[in-house]
């Protein structure tokens, strides 16, 4: 109704005055512009959404092959590459956070590929770093800690145990 | 449960008859407590004296409020915690989200090597 007054009032509107038709359009022309400016908005959130998501796709087709290899890096290689990968999360979490503020668009899609990408960084990053130390010269942790964790533990699941037991 | 997952906790060891204090993540969710009264947690080190793989120096903004300069979580060094073991007093300072996700993601594939398909 509202796109058809529309029409009407730009089709009349070198015609006589009208005062109904002139309430009417301005009655209505808000409405219909607001519900195309929305439309035009929404299919443009889509089509960014999809983009983004392409984007995210294509990243992480980047850093599969990288973690898949990853456990091979010489150290040199691991220490040369780490700093990027370090990078790139920081870059992904921002990006998250950009759109996590905006509730990711209300796409569920969107939040699950920038999840999942980012964990796909985190383990990438753990491996690359644990390579890093390819050779390297490891300090022990002092007994006095790894026999309190170990009593410590033996303890608490003892009781756990106890209390199963007596349940 | 006055301590919740992310919270970095004080934890005393004995050394020599003399207790030592190390700071500490909890790991783990509030079922945990709830079902048996402890909390799991990853210890810390404030010296950056350790080099290997298992140890994640954090970032100095990792946190909620400043820890030592080279701290570092030693990913390895996993243990349950009582309550009562716990330092009260401490001030509240918690490791971030975004921090705590790569922590977990590190301990899965540093310490426990667990398998992760994209």
């Amino acid at each position: 109704m509202s796109s058809i007054t529309f029409q009407h009032n730009i089709t009349e509107r070198n015609r006589v005055f009208s005062r109904k038709l002139t309430a009417g359009y301005f009655l209505t022309a808000p409405i219909y512009l607001l519900e195309k400016v929305t439309d035009i908005l929404d299919s443009t959130l889509n089509k960014l959404i999809n983009k983004v998501i392409k984007g995210i796709d294509n990243t992480a087709r980047i850093i599969i092959p990288v973690y898949e290899v990853a456990n091979d890096l010489s150290s040199k290689d691991a220490k040369d590459i780490y700093p990027l990968i370090v990078n790139l999360r920081r870059t992904v979490l921002k990006q998250d956070k950009k759109y996590s503020d905006i509730s990711y668009a209300d796409s569920e899609e969107l939040r699950v590929k920038f999840k999942k990408l980012i964990r796909l960084i985190n383990r990438t990053e753990a491996r690359i770093y644990a390579r890093t130390f390819e050779g390297e010269q490891e300090r022990k942790t002092p007994n006095y800690i790894k026999d309190s964790l170990i009593i410590n533990s033996q303890k608490i699941i003892g009781d756990a145990l106890l209390k199963e037991a007596n349940s | 449960m006055p301590y919740s997952k992310r919270q970095i906790v004080e934890v005393p060891f004995v050394l020599n008859g003399k207790i030592e204090l190390h700071p500490a993540i909890i790991l783990s969710v509030q079922d945990v407590f709830e079902l048996d009264e402890f909390y799991i947690c990853v210890m810390i080190s404030d010296t950056d004296n350790y080099n290997d793989k298992f140890s994640y120096k954090l970032e100095e903004d990792a946190t909620t409020k400043g820890l030592t300069k080279g701290s570092c979580v030693r990913t390895h060094l996993i243990t349950p915690v009582r309550e009562s073991e716990i330092v009260s007093g401490t001030k509240r300072n918690f490791i971030k989200e975004e921090n705590f996700g790569y922590l977990v993601d590190h301990i899965a594939e540093v310490v426990f090597g667990a398998p992760f398909t994209y």
